[in-house]
């Protein structure tokens, strides 16, 4: 192939390549623009002070009333019910992995944890359903709605466990071995090495894992929808229905609800605001491991 | 499982001499000579293995209470692998095996009864690069204590830690702050501070100075000079002049055998064996 043949191929890869990295960020501005554009005419109808104080939502029935509180408040008692049901699990799973298992243990295990990521969410949410809520739940508490949070928070919570073990798995594995053979040698044993030692050395991996998980579980829909209902309510009980910010974006989506109409336009300022959540946790998240990789780089 | 020490006297050079000469002296049946010549740690035919490689070929050899034991020669010659063997820290490493016997007092170190963590509670080490814990200079210092359910004056065993291991003047006024602000030679004493805070029996040291500046070496060099006086020192080196200035006693280990063992004066000026005479001379290593 002849020298200008060849520059030309290269310009044309190099085109290409920089289209493809363009996508994506082409994607995520296309998103803000239109999720903004569409905010805004929602709030010339309704004032932002209302829809981020009121406690009531209630878009779709008369009288119409947009305080966001309950979906918020809804969403994140889902998430926060999550992480008290993946946090443990997933970080004994994490020291089990990185402290205590032979490596055999280990190369079989970890591809099984994210086989449980890879399940498609509506098997969780039927799941939650069919299993969590009749079996698990009614025989502990038999006045459990056939909707309701705590199912939902359980199957997210699973959901959710892959991310934080496979991340503190990550961050404790990068906690030199020095510092456990240091350890080992001044008469500890191997918990103690793993929870003094370990933990509090990989501590910002840890804290960056559940911020991200947290971020998944409020940005779950397909579960949160099958299991915890579509109403809205301010409520601490998890044994009653509510509804998320997710899925009362999908309640929407799925409806009659003509386009163009306060009602409609109202799920892309609950997206928004949904955008803005999981983007500030995603973004703690990474500050605080890029702090955690600075102390041993 | 408490040991009075009492200080060498001056002529003590002579008594591993005739422990090595005649190992079968049991020296915990004569009372007149345990003070001095108590075997702290006894090989006997040790072999040590990762899986088909034999790393360490049938070593015997006695450890004396209240010396320095320097264990000396080239890279490879499974002179770490025996120190790592004193306080079973080779048991991570999943296909190590050991034939043979290793004694530490009355425990048989490489029993599978024998339990390990207790074991280093009364043999601790300091490893070649310094590892400090990534925590208060104070924190270091207690925490293999606080750990192993120390019940005393904590403050006071951190104070006596560090002005044991010589490190007390300079860090006084900076306990809270973080061991890693420490340089080198620093870290690494502090390391030794860690170490005796426990008040094992026995200290072991993998090539301490092996990091370190010449200056920061000398220290610790001193340091070990006064440790002794407390603990039985085990030391691994590399640097041949290190072992004649530290040392009471050295070991030459070649090829995972142990060729030599005798008073370190005499190693360095009339070795025994021709393969340790080419080796202090620089003829291969």
């Amino acid at each position: 192939m002849s020298a200008v043949g060849t520059r030309w191929r290269e310009k044309f890869i190099v085109a290409w390549l920089f289209i493809c990295g363009m996508a994506s960020i082409a994607t995520t501005i296309g998103i803000i623009w239109v999720l903004t554009s569409e905010a805004v005419v929602f709030f010339g109808e309704v004032s932002p002070w209302e829809f981020m104080t009121g406690t009531r939502w209630a878009p779709l029935l008369e009288p119409r009333s947009f305080g966001v509180l309950p979906l918020v408040f809804g969403t994140f008692l889902v998430a926060g019910g999550a992480l008290v049901i993946a946090v443990p699990i997933g970080l004994g799973a994490a020291i089990f992995l990185s402290e205590y298992a032979s490596s055999t243990v280990r190369s079989a295990c970890k591809p099984l944890l994210e086989v449980l990521a890879g399940i498609p969410t509506v098997v969780y949410g039927y799941f939650a359903l069919t299993v969590v809520t009749p079996y698990l739940l009614r025989p502990v508490a038999p006045d459990t709605e056939v909707y309701n949070a705590a199912s939902a928070a359980i199957v997210v919570g699973v959901m959710i466990i892959p991310t934080i073990a496979s991340l503190c798995d990550d961050a404790f594995r990068a906690v030199p071995s020095t510092l456990r053979q240091a350890a080992f040698a001044l008469s500890a044993t191997r918990f103690e090495v793993a929870t003094r030692v370990v933990l509090p050395a990989g501590l910002s991996g840890v804290v960056a894992s559940v911020l991200l998980a947290f971020a998944r579980a409020v940005g779950e829909t397909m579960a949160v929808t099958l299991a915890a209902g579509a109403m809205p309510r301010l409520t601490a009980n998890p044994l009653v229905g509510i509804q998320t910010m997710t899925s009362y974006i999908v309640q929407v989506s799925l409806g009659d609800t003509p386009h163009g109409t306060v009602e409609y336009q109202s799920i892309f300022a609950v997206a928004m605001l949904l955008f803005i959540i999981t983007l500030t946790f995603n973004v703690i998240s990474h500050l605080t491991l890029r702090r955690f990789r600075e102390v041993y780089e | 499982m408490v040991v009075s020490v009492k200080e060498a006297p001056a002529n003590s050079i002579n008594l591993p001499i005739q422990m090595s000469i005649n190992p079968t002296i049991d020296a915990r049946q004569s009372p007149v000579e345990a003070d001095e010549t108590f075997v702290v740690i006894r090989a006997d035919a040790l072999s040590i293995y990762y899986g088909q490689f034999c790393a360490v070929r049938e070593v015997s050899l006695d450890v004396l209470q209240s010396k320095v034991t320097a264990i000396i020669g080239p890279s490879g010659c499974g002179k770490s692998t025996f120190l790592r063997a004193m306080n079973r820290m080779n048991d991570f490493i999943p296909s190590m095996h050991t034939e043979g016997q290793l004694r530490y007092r009355d425990v048989d170190i490489c029993s599978p009864d024998c339990d390990a963590v207790a074991l280093r509670r009364k043999v601790g080490m300091v490893f070649q690069k310094p590892n400090p814990f990534p925590k208060t200079i104070y924190k270091n210092v207690s925490w293999g204590a606080s750990i192993n359910g120390y019940r005393g004056d904590m403050e006071e065993l951190v104070v006596t830690s560090l002005k044991q291991a010589a490190l007390w003047d300079e860090v006084k006024d900076k306990l809270h702050q973080n061991a890693a602000a420490l340089s080198g030679g620093q870290q690494q004493r502090l390391c030794i501070a860690r170490a005796i805070a426990l008040q094992p029996d026995v200290l072991l040291m993998d090539e301490p100075c092996s990091a370190l500046d010449p200056i920061a070496t000398a220290k610790i060099e001193d340091l070990i000079g006064n440790l002794k006086r407390r603990y039985t020192v085990i030391i691994v080196t590399h640097n041949m002049q290190q072992a004649a200035r530290v040392s009471d006693i050295t070991a030459f280990m070649y090829m995972g055998s142990l060729v030599e063992v005798d008073a370190t004066e005499r190693i360095f000026t009339k070795p025994g064996e021709q393969r340790t005479q080419d080796y202090i001379t620089g003829r291969f290593g």
